[in-house]
């Protein structure tokens, strides 16, 4: 795999310029500049008052490895401290530059400079030679999306065998949605490295268990139900298998990223003892910004009703495996995984497809939803105060 | 789907059995000699149940519990929220 080296010693697969606003107010100039410069793409945030998750989502993608340089895009008056956001993405050693519209006198001139500095800042990332990297040096993330009965015993166990080749191999992987994993205790905790590891799991379990109870629903959607998953125990156990079978090496929080190879939990869930009931997964995008957020250059994402989105900064492999959904979205699916379902083809030999797919994508190669054009975001407000809806 | 089978038994613990096509009232499930025919619509990837499973009892998939039966449920039934409910009351 060939990839590019950044001065923080990460590896990028992909080499975009990325155009951050940092709140609503510039998020028509920032877009424009991104519409009139290939090679950049589009991140912000909406809110006008700072959050610290949001933060922490804009500094980490700006730093993250697939990221040649970073465009920052500020209205001027909104609370997030944008020096000191330029300051922590320098940090990571790439270039950063920030536009203020009130400063340059508008839209007309900060689209017209934003522009310029775009241009300059994709030429220059041209200049970057690739180079050949090993399996170590790759996180990737694994998230899934419109479940049914068909995750837990296709795409799901393919997703999870091509898991385990690739920490077998040496890279890290990082899976997530503690919520939808509720059910799962005994099998999550007895992969637990350590106890102490245990223990944090068992934690994040309980604090998801607590936040479901307080929002009053868990994550089983209509959706979910209509494709024959009834209960949350079930979802959940399909949504296990995509984590392959190794022990967990680490949990890790908000924009952690994993210390060395092997198998991650992230855990976002907030805490309702201690009035943080906000940190929720909103929906699959948000989730997918927090694995890239802890490094993730590539995702896995397993669908079986259909799901079309991408990502900006890391890009998304669809794996399917309900083959109604194929036949009526395979433009939208980069691994089907329905032949499981159908008999023609084994858990292993889709799992070996699945690693060709991330070798390829990581060597270059462009996913569907990066060649439909998707570069989906989504930063929520994940305030920690945020607690009167109980 | 291939000839040879209809439904999948994910282990063989499970009582409950998953549909990999619809399957219309009366069909035999294929499914080694366990003699289970439909006893209405199964749509493809819903719960079919293989033995009598009795209110309270745990229905079992993946060779473990994902819920317990809230009424008798007789071999060839569908098996879904109206007669499954999670083993946590919490989870509802």
């Amino acid at each position: 795999m060939q990839g590019y080296r950044r001065r923080d010693g990460r590896v990028g697969i992909r080499n975009q310029v990325l155009v951050a606003y940092t709140v609503e107010c510039a998020r028509f100039v920032a877009e424009t500049i991104v519409q009139r410069t290939v090679g950049t793409e589009l991140v912000g945030f909406a809110g006008c008052y700072s959050d610290p998750y949001a933060y922490r989502m804009l500094v980490e993608l700006g730093c993250h490895p697939n990221v040649a340089a970073v465009l920052v895009v500020s209205l001027g008056c909104e609370s997030t401290d944008v020096a000191q956001l330029a300051d922590d993405i320098g940090q990571s050693g790439k270039p950063v530059q920030v536009i203020v519209i009130q400063e340059l006198g508008g839209t007309r001139t900060t689209i017209e400079k934003g522009c310029a500095i775009a241009q300059a800042m994709v030429a220059d990332s041209r200049e970057l030679k690739l180079d050949a990297f090993a399996w170590s040096e790759l996180v990737v993330g694994v998230e899934c999306g419109g479940s049914d009965a068909t995750s837990g015993f296709s795409a799901n166990p393919a997703t999870g065998w091509a898991v385990d080749r690739l920490i077998e191999h040496g890279a890290a992987v990082i899976f997530s949605e503690l919520p939808e994993l509720l059910g799962t205790d005994p099998y999550l905790l007895r992969r637990a490295r350590t106890p102490q590891i245990g223990d944090a799991i068992l934690s994040g379990l309980e604090r998801a268990r607590k936040l479901g109870e307080a929002l009053g629903q868990f994550a089983i959607s209509r959706g979910n139900e209509a494709g024959g998953l009834t209960t949350i125990e079930e979802k959940s156990l399909g949504a296990l298998a995509k984590a392959g079978t190794k022990p967990i090496d680490g949990v890790l929080k908000t924009g952690d990223r994993p210390e060395g190879s092997g198998l991650y939990l992230l855990d976002k869930v907030g805490d309702v003892a201690n009035r943080q009931l906000a940190h929720y997964e909103i929906n699959d995008n948000d989730g997918l910004v927090s694995l890239i957020a802890s490094g993730a250059q590539l995702l896995l994402f397993t669908t079986g009703r259909g799901s079309v989105v991408g990502s900006v900064v890391s890009p998304v492999i669809k794996i399917c495996g309900n083959p109604q959904t194929v036949k009526r979205m395979g433009d939208d699916v980069d691994i089907d995984a329905s032949v499981i379902v159908l008999g023609r083809e084994g858990i292993p030999a889709v799992g070996q497809r699945v690693l060709a797919c991330v070798e390829e994508v990581a060597s270059g190669s462009q996913t569907r939803s990066e060649a439909l054009g998707h570069r989906e975001y989504s930063i929520p407000y994940k305030p920690g105060r945020a607690c009167d809806l109980i | 789907m291939s000839e040879e089978t209809n439904v999948i038994r994910l282990h063989e613990k499970d009582n409950v059995v998953t549909a990999l096509c619809d399957l219309a009232p009366g069909v035999p499930l294929k499914l080694d000699e366990i003699g289970v025919v439909t006893r209405e619509l199964i749509p493809f990837g819903y719960k079919v149940a293989i033995q009598s499973i009795a209110p309270g009892a745990y229905v079992m998939k993946y060779g473990v519990a994902i819920g317990v039966a809230l009424r008798p449920i007789s071999p060839g039934e569908v098996v879904h929220t109206h007669n499954l409910k999670s083993l946590a009351e919490r989870y509802e």
